[in-house]
């Protein structure tokens, strides 16, 4: 069974919140609708949650715990999912933000997959935090779309 | 024989164990009356030792924010504690970062009171009540919003600053929580409290208040929030809002005329199209009325040819941009989506706003 | 009744008679609880001290009140025994919690469900039980309590160090997880075997 460190988990996470990023800043540089431009535009901005999570880590402990071997494949979180969403051509906001939903729910999965393996307390709270934060991050697409702004 | 024998040893002994618990629970559980001393001696408080600082602020009627019930799932009932609280529980760390761990700010909903402890409120946090009060009115405004009114009983009044919100207690299915709603009502009305509640599908709080009927009960607490109105009539007030916030913006425009009849006020609002458009013959009643009360519309879609519409187009940042002159001492409360809160608050600081002139709503 | 010393006793239940190596007993929390070595190590002292204390409590319960002709009541009630012993270990962890909460809210948080557990661990009752089966004396008993929840808490701080050690190892599929910690555990089992001829008790 394939190995991979929390460090792999994380870099894995990084890539697909670039990922993520990038495919925003890309819509936003195509639509022709002003209100899907400000919106992507805003999302590529503020789709990095680990640096903030990171942060909280003791920096002293942090070297030795990222480098705690798990032993699972992770799923989710990769180009796969960008896969699934179709966006057509000249998107609402509405479905801009439905697929923004969807993609959020890959990091939450690959953050569930590291919660359920047998780890060490201060790796769990990372992650609990990361996906507690991932979360929060829906919540507020989710509202978005209920302010029905765009 | 034997079996009464054997019932009543068995009785016996069970009885005597049970007396021990009772005994050790009185001597290890009961704390006491512990005092909880607020802000330094303004509001000192004598406890049962044993629950939680947030039940035991809530019997005294001391209502910090908390949307989960004291469950720990939300996050929003810090308090700062300054002495007694014993160590920081696993169940907090994830809610607060380094910084605030070092500063002593806790979740009162898992701080359990063990002997004397010294806490720190805001100020505004010692003014909020918790009011009875029944459904006066409501009121479609727009194919989704809701206008509700709802009258004190107990108390009878609320003093509240324009730009404060309420928490609304609604059921679910995992007891009472609350969601937090703006007062749309100005500040001289004090037996009442307006909110406009935008239908949400699948939202707890939203689904509760639009299914309310007049003259059901409803309970609530406030006033929270910290944004106060600059009290120098020289300065502007700009308001700017988008899709359904409008609530606080009414209050505060209310508010401001009645005391400052001639103040400069500018309100923009934004949303999508001409159905979504509310409150806009009152405001321009109100702009007849005061000359020096400026407000502009805009609808972001394009306007379809059964639509009548003379107001601006485009989103709402780039009429703030047109019309606002760089340069005037002023003070702007924004209500929307963090991307529209973005925007705006950017074409603000290059109008010449500073960052603490520009208040928002944290959603 | 046996004559065996309680120092001797005490030694035995460690190594030769270890409660849950060469009885199995008390193996639920034992598996749930070998994932970390801190958890591991707090609950070994939990029960360290619940069996030390619950046996002497039985052991007085028992022969002043169950047994024929015993000072508080003559009749045979010995039929009693278990039920009873298991009313005294709960009511006892009832207390433990109690306590651990009020002076230590730290340890109380880091054990969370664990210490009520152990009202259901078998191990318990089981050292209750051996002590009435072997005709213990008072002080063989405590050295019997007391040495039979230092080899399980032992025993479990061995298999949480090992377990710790085998994340690093590749473990074929079907073993992972429970499977795996059910074969180091019989492993170990016939590794305490060696000690047996050390001393003996029943």
């Amino acid at each position: 069974m394939a190995s991979i460190t929390i460090q792999g988990v994380l870099k894995h996470a990084e890539d697909f919140e670039r990922m993520l990023s990038d495919y925003y800043a890309g819509i936003a540089s195509h639509t022709a609708r002003e209100g899907v431009r400000l919106l992507t535009d805003y999302m590529a901005r503020h789709r990095i949650r680990l640096h903030e999570a990171l942060s909280r880590l003791d920096p002293a402990e942090a070297a030795h715990l990222i480098a705690t071997p798990l032993r699972f494949q992770p799923k989710a979180a990769d180009c796969t999912c960008f896969e699934k969403i179709q966006l057509p051509e000249g998107a609402g906001a509405a479905e801009v933000l439905d697929a923004a939903v969807t993609l959020d729910d890959c990091l939450i999965l690959l953050y569930r997959q590291v919660l359920v393996q047998d780890i060490s307390p201060e790796i769990r709270d990372l992650f609990e935090s990361l996906l507690r934060s991932e979360q929060r991050d829906q919540m507020e697409l989710k509202k978005i779309k209920a302010m029905d702004y765009f | 024989m034997i079996y009464l024998i054997a019932i009543g040893v068995f009785a016996g002994l069970l009885l005597a164990l049970a007396a021990l618990i009772a005994v050790a629970e009185r001597v290890l559980v009961n704390y006491g009356i512990c005092n909880v001393d607020i802000n330094a001696g303004e509001r000192p408080l004598d406890v049962d030792g044993g629950q939680t600082l947030l039940s035991a602020l809530y019997t005294n009627k001391l209502f910090i924010p908390s949307a989960c019930g004291g469950k720990g799932s939300c996050g929003f009932c810090k308090v700062t504690v300054l002495e007694g609280g014993g160590p920081v529980l696993p169940t907090e760390t994830p809610y607060l970062s380094r910084k605030e761990v070092r500063s002593g700010l806790r979740l009162a909903c898992q701080v359990k009171i063990r002997q004397n402890i010294r806490i720190r409120v805001p100020d505004d946090m010692l003014n909020v009540k918790m009011f009875t009060a029944s459904v006066a009115g409501t009121r479609e405004v727009t194919h989704d919003i809701k206008e509700i009114r709802f009258a004190l009983h107990d108390p009878p009044e609320i003093s509240h600053r324009p730009g404060q919100y309420v928490q609304v207690q609604a059921p679910s299915p995992d007891g009472p929580v609350f969601r937090a709603y703006s007062i749309s009502s100005p500040t001289y009305e004090k037996n009442e409290v307006e909110l406009n509640v935008r239908l949400v599908p699948n939202g707890i709080g939203s689904t509760y208040l639009h299914n309310l009927k007049e003259g059901d009960p409803v309970t609530f607490t406030g006033p929270y929030g910290e944004f106060v109105l600059n009290e120098d009539p020289a300065v502007e007030i700009i308001c700017v809002g988008g899709g359904c916030g409008m609530a606080p913006m009414k209050n505060i425009i209310y508010s401001l005329y009645s005391r400052w009849p001639d103040r400069q006020c500018w309100l923009f609002f934004g949303c999508r199209s001409a159905r979504d458009v509310f409150y806009l013959q009152e405001f321009q009643a109100l702009a007849r009325k005061h000359p020096s009360f400026h407000v502009f519309y805009a609808l972001s879609d394009p306007v379809g040819p059964q639509e009548q519409w003379d107001g601006e187009a485009g989103f709402i940042h780039l009429s703030v941009d047109k019309h606002l002159e760089a340069g005037v001492r002023r003070q702007a409360f924004l209500c929307g989506p963090p991307p529209m809160i973005e925007a705006v608050t950017r074409v603000l600081a290059e109008k010449g706003l500073r960052p603490q002139d520009i208040f928002y709503d944290k959603f | 009744m046996s004559e065996t010393s309680a120092f001797i006793i005490i030694v035995a239940a460690i190594f030769t008679n270890n409660i849950l190596l060469s009885n199995f007993l008390g193996m639920c929390s034992f598996l749930v609880c070998s994932r970390q070595i801190g958890t591991a190590l707090g609950l070994g002292a939990a029960v360290i001290f619940v069996m030390t204390c619950t046996t002497v409590l039985n052991y007085g319960i028992y022969y002043g009140v169950l047994v024929k002709d015993a000072p508080l009541c003559s009749a045979d009630l010995t039929f009693l025994a278990f039920i009873i012993f298991i009313a005294v270990i709960a009511a006892f962890v009832q207390f433990v919690e109690m306590f651990v909460e009020r002076f230590s809210p730290k340890l109380y948080y880091a054990l969370g469900i664990f210490l009520p557990l152990i009202t259901v661990n078998c191990a318990i009752l089981g050292a209750a039980l051996f002590m009435i089966i072997r005709k213990y004396s008072f002080w063989q008993s405590l050295g019997y309590g007391f040495g039979a929840g230092v080899g399980w808490a032992l025993a479990i701080l061995l298999i949480a160090g090992l377990r710790k050690k085998m994340g690093y190892s590749r473990v074929p599929k079907p073993f992972q997880g429970v499977s795996i910690a059910m074969i180091i555990t019989g492993v170990m089992a016939m590794t305490f075997m060696g000690f047996a001829g050390m001393v003996s008790i029943q």
